[in-house]
């Protein structure tokens, strides 16, 4: 391994992501044709199999010239399917832009603040936040909202639709704080396992303590974690994105996810 | 003494193991604590005229209410908490045991950690929510409730695993250079050999943090599926508003909260009962493993 020259290196690595990112469409492709294999209600048969087989590569082998497949009438679906991607990119980065500075500072004071009053309520939120179900937030959040309006006149929010405005502030919410949740606590994580670590023990022996030992020996360490952090956060953020599209009716990928599970064969097309 | 200081000086691991402790009881003694059967219905008379269901909270002893087809809603918890647990703890071992297999292997083997990086980078793009959804739905409309039981199980199992199996495998690695490994190898052990024998052993630890956190992802795959109308097993066609839909037979919360969202009109309470089961288990296994981390 050590004698190999870097281009080799390199082109090995792209070769491995390549097949990583075919894996991943063909595992999508042969998720979203599963009705293909089922039918209308009866169990899987094998002409059903060949037909499934079929259509998965079928769908493959369009990806690749850019035909994100058709609806139930045989109409292309890619401007309304690009129309959802986009709709779901949008409300992604602007969670991901909140969580990231708001799960570093909270992760910073979690692994400050260990002990007392403070640390035990800066933990419990963060084990609240990535316990709770997505519905069960975004459904506490519209009903405190709502409240608020009903009562003084003021509306703080959208609870319902699609806006880069006021209807952005709910999902964004949702999904923001259950990603500085997880990253608060991915960094803690690490910084308790850095901190238990000889060189920290060594610089301390030797009189560095406080900030300055955080600032020269712990931060530089954490730079890793932070971004193993942050694309773990992405990963839940995706995840919640599905109910908090669905919930809000937002009209991104993860309502359209859910019409093809309740419309059947039709959409395959949310891959 | 040690012990108990101990446990006093990790309150998440006190609070997180008292909440599993009192599921678990739950669980076991549900027979002994459910004030009614979870599945008769309790019929009430107001003079000669029925009583409308579903009961509200404190009706004829039933503390929280009944369900629209007049079960007591206290009890069908406590014994959704049997059910509930059952699948998404035998779910949650069998991931933790494939997420194990793997990353013992990837950790060991060369070419085994390259195809651990494709596996886990193609599984891990999927959401597990996306992942357990169609299959889920398209196997609840056959009808047949124990392939229905098998096939949650099974989608519950093969989600979530490759962040386990990175961690294992990096364990692993760590574990390769330890001198016991070495002192195995000078008495001729085989590499299988030490990897069963050595390394699986000192993993346990690690494992039992995995299988707690994987509880808790399993019971939160399950709540939001409930929450989307698709549960486990013992589904019936039940005619509301003109509409087909399914209506559980036997207590589990993800049916019931599959139910509770469909009928919160009725009552609130038949919503917020399951919801908050499974909020407060999601937190206790989160607690729990929490606990089981620091204690290492």
């Amino acid at each position: 391994m050590s004698g190999e020259s870097p281009a080799r290196t390199l082109a090995r690595e792209a070769m491995l992501l390549l097949i990583t990112l075919a894996a991943g469409v063909a595992l999508v492709a042969a998720i979203v044709f599963l009705p293909v294999l089922f039918g209308r209600g009866g169990p899987p048969s094998a002409e059903r199999l060949g037909a499934y087989l079929q259509t998965i590569v079928g769908y493959v082998g369009g990806l690749a010239q850019g035909n994100l497949g058709s609806n139930a009438r045989g109409r292309p679906v890619n401007n309304e399917m690009l129309q959802a991607a986009r709709r779901t990119l949008e409300l992604l980065t602007a969670s991901t832009l909140v969580a990231l500075p708001l799960g570093v500072a909270w992760g910073g004071l979690l692994a400050t603040v260990r002990r007392g009053v403070w640390g035990g309520l800066l933990f419990s939120l963060s084990t609240l936040l990535i316990s709770l179900p997505s519905f069960v937030a975004v459904l506490l959040l519209s009903e405190a909202v709502a409240t608020i309006t009903l009562r003084t006149g003021v509306r703080l929010a959208f609870v319902q639709g699609y806006g880069l405005d006021g209807h952005l502030i709910l999902p964004t919410a949702v999904l923001a704080t259950r990603g500085a949740a997880f990253i608060a606590r991915s960094l803690q994580v690490s910084q308790e396992q850095i901190m238990a670590q000889d060189w920290i023990r060594a610089a301390r022996a030797k009189g560095l303590g406080g900030l300055g030992l955080w600032r020269r020996h712990v931060l530089p360490a954490l730079r890793l974690p932070l971004l193993g952090a942050a694309l773990g956060a992405v990963r839940v953020i995706v995840a919640g994105t599905i109910i908090v599209d669905y919930l809000y009716n937002w009209g991104g990928l993860g309502r359209r996810l859910l019409q093809v599970t309740s419309g059947g064969v039709e959409a395959h097309l949310c891959a | 003494m040690h012990r108990t200081m101990s446990l006093l000086r990790r309150p998440e691991l006190l609070i997180g193991g008292a909440l599993v402790a009192l599921m678990a009881i739950c669980a076991v003694a549900a027979p002994l604590l459910a004030p009614f059967d979870p599945i008769k219905p309790v019929v009430l008379f107001d003079g000669a005229d029925i009583v409308r269901a579903p009961y509200p909270p404190g009706t004829a002893g039933m503390l929280l209410g009944s369900d629209s087809l007049r079960r007591d809603l206290l009890s069908r918890l406590i014994y959704g908490t049997r059910y509930t647990l059952l699948f998404c703890g035998v779910a949650a071992m069998l991931r933790v045991a494939l997420a194990a297999g793997l990353g013992m292997l990837a950790g060991w083997y060369a070419g085994a950690s390259r195809l651990l990086d494709v596996l886990a980078g193609a599984w891990s793009a999927v959401p597990s929510l996306f992942f357990a959804l169609i299959p889920l739905a398209l196997i609840s409309r056959l009808g047949n409730n124990q392939l229905n039981a098998l096939a949650f199980v099974v989608v519950f199992s093969l989600t979530g695993w490759p962040e386990t199996a990175v961690r294992v495998r990096v364990a692993v690695r760590e574990l390769r250079a330890a001198p016991f490994v070495e002192s195995a190898y000078a008495i001729g052990l085989g590499r299988a050999a030490v990897l069963w024998r050595h390394i699986r052993p000192n993993l346990r630890d690690l494992l039992l943090v995995e299988a707690a956190y994987a509880v808790a992802a399993v019971l939160l795959l399950c709540a939001e599926l409930g929450f989307l109308g698709i549960f486990i097993g013992g589904a019936e066609r039940e005619a509301v508003g003109g509409q087909i839909s399914n209506d559980p037979i036997f207590a589990e919360w993800g049916g019931m909260l599959a139910k509770g969202v469909r009928e919160r009109g009725a009552s609130a309470v038949l919503f917020i009962a399951p919801m908050a089961a499974f909020s407060l288990s999601i937190l206790a296994f989160n607690l729990l493993a929490e606990g089981l981390r620091r204690r290492q």
